[in-house]
């Protein structure tokens, strides 16, 4: 091998340690971009054949870079789970502020105050002052029905807009990793920027909806939504709508409408959402929510505590008075949010005997708030009923936050994993650096040494 | 150390926010005194706490109810310890009037003197409490008797009924009262009858009317203290349920308390516990290692 090949042989190892030092130069720069995983050099040896004059060395193979795809699956999947257990949480958490259970405020104290009235009626039964009492605390039952209807709707539309909110960010990430496809198949493939920007929108992506994620040989990758509705195929995307869905015939038709997921095309995709933000609200939307406030096919727990204890009163008042106590208007899912006292009764026309007794009804009234009483539509007295619904909202709600404590330590773990596997080490990366700088040095040094002996060999040829 | 994505410090965010969150919810229990301040506080306790409260409040409506029972229990008492003490004074004058020696001028004057007495038994009979006539039965407004001092009196409500009961927390049920007809003019000795026809033998100078009329009078009272034992029995049922109910409260609260109430000693401890925890967690990170290779490096 010729000197001049030896120099040469020494400036290509020079490039070539310069690159790798790009490489790790890059891993550094990029060690908190998310979803950048470490890039390593390869380095390939030269065919090498002094008898043939192949003069060997090294040459720059492909950057590789360390994704581990069964980590980023974990962590997606983890990352879904949070999702789920987080949307619901706070779904719940805001349903369960309308519940009060001091016994002190809202409906429980409503209730007692009512059963109170009456029992204090049934001992002066003639007494106006009495009467007014009924018919006030009739009123303040009413309102509190009211205002908690009211404020269940606002956490239901609330539920709506962040279905809506949250839809509309699956469809922007989705688009984004449908651009980054496109860039893929544009011959991007390999750049290590582009796959961080992808890895960091799946995610994102996976947070709000479960998904899964099929990588293609072209690079691009596919997504799919319950591992059959594809979101992106290659560089086609499916977009997400949220459509209100009201059945034919329903039993209640004033009921508010479920929420269905569905393609462009119309197909429903709703039963697809099983992980993810999407999915708690959905849940929280279309199954928790309609327990209490009621949909197309039940009334819900609130309007039937409200209806049975309007019918129960009713039934009892109206054979005495003539007129029933309370009234309500619209279907069966609007009973708590309608229920108001009769605008024809006055304290003077509530009327207090029967049969029986000068007190008769008003002491059958009283009987409602027993600790024995059961109301046979509900099967529980008045006080139990609402307890029921509120201790299950808190029980979900406690499950909720439960299920998030433990998905964050989860997706922690799984997130852990992949930073050993995948992370950037600035340590390693700084070994490495000194690495190449020897490298980068003795290859400096032999074109030094051969620039020298070039030297020493032209004036040797000069002296002869 | 492996850096990249910065998972160990998102970990330990978490973990921060969960100490944060345990100290947030102890203070606010320390603060309010309530462990039990929303459904996911503890969802089996919400069930026996409304519970609670809904038969505290009802309870003690029928104490409050007891009490006005009791009321009206203790001035009918009284008003009829008053009419026996009329009707003694009757009987007095009955007795003075039925005496040969007595002159007509003496009987009209007793007569007159009856008269009175009269009047005073038909005010008893038409007590009021709290606005409402406590011998009035089912009609407590309307009062019982009139009397315009020469005709006998008059019930104001023909057969008149009482079927208002009152209940004990047990909802054990009792009618707490007297119609004034069954105290003041019962089929078996009618007071202001006998009274009337007292009055009326006094004023004619009748002796011998006057001896029938004391007669009755002495019957009538007896029927008026049997009338009055009942009262006693009810101010006794009453004053028994409102202890009951006063007790039953104090356990139903003491139940509350222990279900609802937050132990103050076991929260300052969960909170101290906590803050240690906190301070704790914030001390061991920063004794980690911050600096890596490149910091050695010239």
């Amino acid at each position: 091998m010729g000197l001049f090949a030896s120099l040469n042989l020494a400036a290509n190892s020079l490039e070539v340690i310069q690159q790798s030092i790009g490489v790790i130069q890059n891993n550094v720069t990029n060690a908190s971009t998310p979803g950048y995983v470490q890039q390593n050099p390869t380095l390939l040896a030269a065919a090498f054949n002094p008898n043939a004059d192949v003069v060997g060395g090294v040459r720059f193979g492909p950057v590789q870079s360390t994704r581990n795809q069964f980590a980023e699956s974990a962590v997606r999947n983890q990352n879904a789970l949070l999702g789920t257990a987080t949307s619901a949480a706070s779904s719940l958490n805001s349903l369960q502020q309308d519940f009060s259970v001091s016994g002190t405020s809202g409906i429980p104290a409503a209730l007692s105050g009512l059963f109170s009235a009456f029992s204090a009626w049934a001992t002066t039964p003639s007494d106006s002052t009495a009467q007014q009492a009924v018919i006030t605390a009739a009123q303040q039952v009413a309102q509190e029905f009211n205002n908690t209807a009211g404020a269940i709707s606002q956490v239901a539309a609330t539920a709506t807009q962040q279905v809506q909110n949250t839809v509309s960010q699956i469809n922007s990430l989705t688009a984004q990793i449908q651009q980054v496809n496109v860039q893929i198949r544009n011959g991007d493939k390999g750049d290590a920027g582009l796959d961080a920007q992808l890895n960091n929108d799946l995610e994102s992506l996976a947070n709000f909806v479960g998904i899964d994620v099929h990588y293609q040989s072209d690079g691009t990758v596919n997504v799919l939504l319950g591992g059959q509705t594809p979101l992106v195929i290659g560089t086609t995307q499916n977009q997400l709508n949220v459509t209100p869905f009201v059945p034919a015939n329903p039993t209640n038709a004033d009921a508010p409408p479920t929420l269905t997921i569905t393609l462009d095309d119309g197909t429903d995709v709703t039963n697809m959402v099983t992980q993810g933000q999407l999915a708690g609200l959905l849940t929280f939307s279309n199954t928790t929510l309609p327990s209490v406030q009621g949909d197309s096919s039940q009334a819900g727990g609130m309007n039937q505590l409200a209806q049975a204890l309007a019918t129960a009163v009713n039934n009892l008042v109206t054979p005495a008075s003539g007129i029933p106590l309370f009234t309500t208007t619209g279907g069966a899912t609007n009973a708590a949010a309608s229920l108001a006292v009769n605008a024809n009764m006055t304290s003077a026309q509530l009327v207090a005997s029967s049969a029986g007794a000068s007190n008769g009804t008003a002491d059958a009234l009283a009987q409602l708030g027993a600790p024995n009483y059961t109301d046979a539509t509900l099967g529980f007295g008045y006080t139990d009923f609402y307890s029921n619904m509120a201790s299950s909202i808190g029980q979900q709600e406690s499950t909720a936050t439960a299920n998030q404590t433990t998905q964050q330590g989860l997706l922690s773990q799984a997130q852990n994993v992949r930073s050993q596997l995948s992370g950037v080490s600035l340590d390693q990366a700084a070994s490495q650096l000194i690495q190449f700088q020897s490298a980068y040095s003795a290859s400096a040094q032999t074109v030094v040494v051969i620039n020298n002996m070039l030297t020493a060999l032209v004036q040797m040829t000069q002296n002869i | 150390m492996l850096k990249g994505i910065y998972a160990n410090d998102n970990a330990f965010l978490a973990g921060l926010n969960q100490i944060e969150n345990r100290i947030t919810v102890t203070n606010q229990r320390i603060t309010s005194g309530i462990d039990v301040n929303q459904p996911s506080d503890n969802p089996d306790a919400i069930e026996p706490i409304l519970a609670l409260q809904a038969e505290i409040a009802r309870i003690t409506q029928v104490q409050t109810n007891l009490n006005q029972v009791k009321t009206s229990a203790t001035t009918a008492d009284g008003a009829l310890q008053s009419a026996n003490t009329v009707i003694n004074q009757l009987i007095s004058i009955g007795a003075e009037g039925a005496n040969s020696t007595t002159t007509q001028l003496a009987r009209s004057s007793l007569g007159e003197e009856a008269g009175q007495f009269e009047q005073e038994l038909v005010s008893l009979a038409n007590t009021t409490s709290q606005g409402n006539y406590i011998f009035g039965g089912d009609n407590p407004q309307t009062a019982p008797y009139s009397f315009d001092g020469t005709n006998p009196p008059t019930a104001n409500v023909a057969n008149p009924t009482n079927t208002s009961s009152v209940r004990d927390a047990e909802e054990n049920a009792i009618v707490p009262s007297l119609t004034a007809q069954q105290l003041f003019d019962s089929p078996n000795g009618s007071v202001l009858q006998a009274t009337d026809a007292l009055r009326q033998a006094l004023l004619n100078n009748q002796p011998a009317n006057v001896e029938t009329a004391l007669e009755s009078l002495r019957t009538a009272a007896t029927q008026l203290n049997s009338g009055a034992e009942s009262y006693g029995a009810i101010e006794t049922w009453v004053t028994n349920a409102s202890t009951d109910a006063s007790q039953r409260i104090t356990n139903l609260q003491s139940q509350l308390s222990g279900l609802r109430d937050t132990d103050i000693t076991a929260a300052a401890s969960q909170l101290t516990l906590d803050e240690t925890a906190y301070q704790a967690a914030i001390q061991a990170q920063a004794t980690l290692p911050t600096k890596n290779l490149f910091s050695y490096l010239g």
